[in-house]
């Protein structure tokens, strides 16, 4: 018994948290063991961020005790949890990145000479540091021209740095590549065998069966299971998570699409990172996928089409007629609609409310002669958070106090109110839980089977070839192929994703690690 | 704090309640220490007069402010505004006097919102710089005479002329603040102006329109001033900086009650507070030196107090 408890980190016994009347975290359980990899799943919503952040301190716990290598522990805040072995690296990192590796390293505790900053010793220690995990990084090299990949292994350096006995990871994953993301579970694994623990919260199932050897799943704030990862399956995960069972991660694509109603012509763009002569054509009613590698232009490509890019050369046609954005109003009143890869930094107004957020788009439609009508416009709200599901006390709820599936549910209820003929959607379920996600893949082919037409980029395999008819590779700026779903698989894929990586006999895009 | 006021929190009620504590407070402070001079319903009366003109003021500013911008040729397009009121109303009677104060506040909006899109640069420098020019245009206008306005036309010096004019601009801010796509796009660019670039809100031309609306509560501003005032001087060198502030601060009490709902309100109240902070130095004797001293501490109290952001997050 005594064994079992000395090779436990981090206990939590009973942990409750309630804000006002709702409980958000009831009666929690957690052990997490020395050396080991636990995963964290849970619904946005379910209790995930405010379990870490009374861990960490940032809110304090109403019931129930923490215990850290056999000690009580209640931290005030981060600092404190950093300092005594707990660190977290999270989902949107947070580092100065005008300044190099080691200031961002050493930041808040520069060792110091004589009065002055003690330059030498950083760069010894940062070095040992980056050698002791297998890591090859330039200390002076200042974190905006590094990759996020990279940035994320600083942060963890970092966190090691401070002798950690457990690491906390945010949905690390969810802007990496599928070689920076093999890196990063070396390194995870590297970790391990130094008897450092780790918690790994990601939505992304293969993920976690591939490198955690535990798994615990919150549903509305409570712990519901916590199994070895070997013993248990993706189908009890998701029935663990949603609350019910969900025989096929995506929903039957069913939907068929019409004539040719969009046609991009050597599309290219003025500013870096430049797309060069892409030409593809989506039919009514069809959801064309767009995939491809981190900075292959997919992104910039959806930028263009809606206007807010500007564009080198090249021509963009709708229903046979001429139609080159100029700026996202122009495209919107010709029926297109963009939903952002970025929800909180382009998708929403956080000061605002729900119907703020739902009618901005579309302000006309709610007038009363001069006036806007608040009732139409709750209306309208109401109207859309019932079609969407959203989980909410109703339309004059902060967005804020809404969960990031749900804050999802809210941009799509906002384009549908203008009723957009087509869709293009980046990343559209980045970092949602699963339960979110069906129901976004039933409302994108819901749409595509009512003749809206949807470019969806994503970067997980699994969804693109889940939810697609059709998937356009780029690489590098071009468009590397088209391919039918049904016909095609993940080697494809990443074959054709990097066609245009080797020019000229010179690597023109790299993995920086 | 009391389970019913705990529930109360967050609500447009515990919004004013704070506003009424607060003019409570300052009223008991000065009304304890000088009970002679200060206080009576005749002085109250008064200090709201003084008041509510630089309401106007901070109403039009919520505007800009509330998208992240500032201007600081308020002072100085009231003392044009005015001059140019006061000489076209010896011409053309009030019609002139209101015209031209609407019209030129108006103008200098128009300017001063075209210039901060085509320049390009921080609105602080735009509007500093067009200070300058205005103040010595306004030299200009007056030819150095100082502008007296005729007594015929002084409806809008006291009540009930101010009041109505008063009330009228805040019903017309209202409307726009709550009722049109002006207001609501304005909220939008101050709470993401990415996110309304995005969603096809034409970011240049409702920062220009917030310029417009705010020189044209300056023009009414304009219109309270030398009625109340009943002359205008134009000087130059930076003089009408300080014309900025009062209106200003009224603006940061609607900035810091919108989360409650109530903006308008706050700048109106918000503005009685600092007329009662004032006029309550004057009943003391204090010197000025001490009375702009604790009026900016009470200001920064006051704001910090209730605008304060959130447990870690970064305010600028």
């Amino acid at each position: 018994m005594a064994e079992q408890e000395a090779n436990i980190v981090l206990s939590i016994r009973d942990m409750c948290k309630s804000f006002g009347r709702n409980r958000v975290l009831d009666h929690i359980d957690l052990d997490v063991k020395r050396g080991s990899i636990m995963g964290l799943m849970g619904e946005n919503g379910a209790g995930k961020s405010t379990m870490m952040k009374c861990l960490f301190g940032t809110y304090q716990k109403d019931e129930g005790t923490i215990i850290l290598d056999g000690k009580e522990i209640n931290f005030s805040g981060p600092k404190m949890a950093l300092e005594n072995g707990i660190a977290m690296v999270h989902q949107e990192l947070n580092q100065c990145l005008e300044r190099n590796v080691l200031d961002n390293l050493f930041l808040g505790r520069y060792p110091m000479k004589r009065g002055v900053v003690d330059e030498a010793r950083m760069k010894t220690e940062a070095s040992e540091l980056f050698r002791r995990l297998d890591m090859t990084v330039n200390l002076t090299a200042p974190m905006k021209t590094m990759s996020v990949s990279a940035r994320q292994m600083v942060e963890i350096a970092k966190a090691v740095s401070y002798n950690a006995k457990l690491i906390v990871l945010d949905e690390p994953t969810s802007s990496l590549t599928v070689k920076e993301v093999a890196k990063l579970f070396e390194m995870m694994r590297n970790l391990k065998e130094q008897g450092i623990s780790l918690v790994y919260i990601s939505h992304k199932m293969d993920e976690i069966f591939e490198i955690c050897d535990e798994v615990s799943v919150l549903r509305d704030g409570k712990m519901v299971l916590t199994r070895e990862t070997k013993k248990t399956n993706m189908n009890e995960l998701i029935a663990a998570m949603v609350g019910r069972t969900l025989d096929n991660r995506f929903p039957p694509v069913d939907n068929h699409p019409g004539e040719t109603v969009l046609s991009v012509q050597n599309l290219s763009t003025k500013f870096e990172p430049k797309l060069l002569d892409i030409s593809f054509d989506v039919r009514k009613g069809e959801i064309f996928g767009l995939y491809g590698l981190v900075g292959a232009g997919r992104t910039e490509l959806l930028e263009t089409m809606f206007g807010v890019r500007t564009r080198a050369a090249g021509r963009v046609y709708f229903n046979g007629r001429l139609i080159n954005f100029n700026n996202s109003r122009e495209a919107m009143d010709h029926g297109f609609a963009m939903i952002t890869e970025e929800r909180k930094a382009t998708g929403l107004f956080l000061e605002g409310d729900l119907t703020f957020n739902t009618t901005i788009t579309n302000l006309s439609h709610y007038m009363t002669g001069i006036a806007l009508s608040k009732e139409k416009m709750v209306k309208a709200t109401a109207n859309e958070i019932n079609v969407m599901h959203t989980k909410c006390m109703g339309p004059t709820d902060a967005i804020t106090a809404l969960s990031g599936g749900n804050q999802q549910k809210v941009i799509f209820g906002k384009w549908l109110e203008r009723a957009p003929e087509v869709f293009l959607m980046d990343e559209p379920t980045r970092g949602i839980d699963v339960g979110a996600k069906y129901e976004i893949y039933e409302l994108i082919i819901k749409m595509a089977k009512m003749g809206k037409t949807i470019i969806v980029v994503s970067s997980e395999m699994p969804e693109i070839l889940g939810i697609t008819n059709r998937i356009g590779v780029m690489s590098n700026g071009r468009l590397a192929g088209i391919v039918n779903t049904k016909e095609t698989d993940q080697e494809e894929l990443l074959r054709l994703s990097a066609k245009y990586l080797w020019i000229g006999g010179e690597m023109t895009w790299k993995i920086r690690m | 704090m009391p389970a019913k006021l705990q529930k109360l929190k967050g609500t447009r009620a515990y919004g004013y309640l704070i506003l009424l504590a607060m003019v409570l407070f300052f009223y008991a402070v000065f009304k304890i220490l000088t009970p002679d001079n200060f206080g009576s319903p005749a002085n109250l009366y008064s200090y709201l007069q003084s008041s509510i003109i630089y309401s106007v003021g901070g109403c039009g500013l919520y505007f800009i402010v509330v998208m992240g911008l500032f201007d600081f040729a308020v002072g100085a397009n009231v003392v044009l505004s005015s001059i140019v009121g006061v000489i076209l109303s010896e011409h053309f009677g009030y019609v002139g006097f209101v015209v031209g104060c609407l019209g030129c506040g108006t103008l200098i909006g128009l300017l001063i919102g075209t210039l901060y899109n085509q320049l390009n640069v921080p609105s602080m420098i735009v509007t500093v710089g067009l200070m300058l020019i205005f103040e010595c245009v306004a030299v200009f206008v007056a030819g150095g005479v100082k502008q007296t306005l005729a007594p015929e036309l002084r409806f809008f010096s006291g009540a009930p002329g101010n009041i109505i004019l008063a009330v009228l601009a805040f019903v017309l801010m209202y409307f726009i603040l709550n009722y049109t796509k002006v207001g609501t796009y304005c909220n939008a660019i101050g709470s993401n102006e990415f996110t309304a670039k995005n969603m096809g809100i034409n970011v240049k031309k409702y920062k220009l329109i917030g310029f417009i609306l705010l020189h044209f509560f300056v023009g009414i501003m304009a219109i309270l001033t030398v009625s109340y005032g009943t002359t205008m001087t134009a000087l130059t060198g930076m003089t009408t900086m300080s014309r900025n502030f009062q209106p200003l601060m009224g603006t940061f009490f609607g900035v810091a009650f919108r989360k409650y709902g109530i903006p308008i309100s706050a700048i109106v109240i918000g503005e009685f507070i600092i007329s009662i902070i004032f006029n309550g130095f004057v009943a003391l004797g204090a010197p000025t030196t001490i009375q702009n001293v604790v009026t900016g501490a009470a200001l920064l109290a006051i704001v910090a107090l209730t605008a304060r952001g959130a447990r870690g997050s970064v305010v600028k």
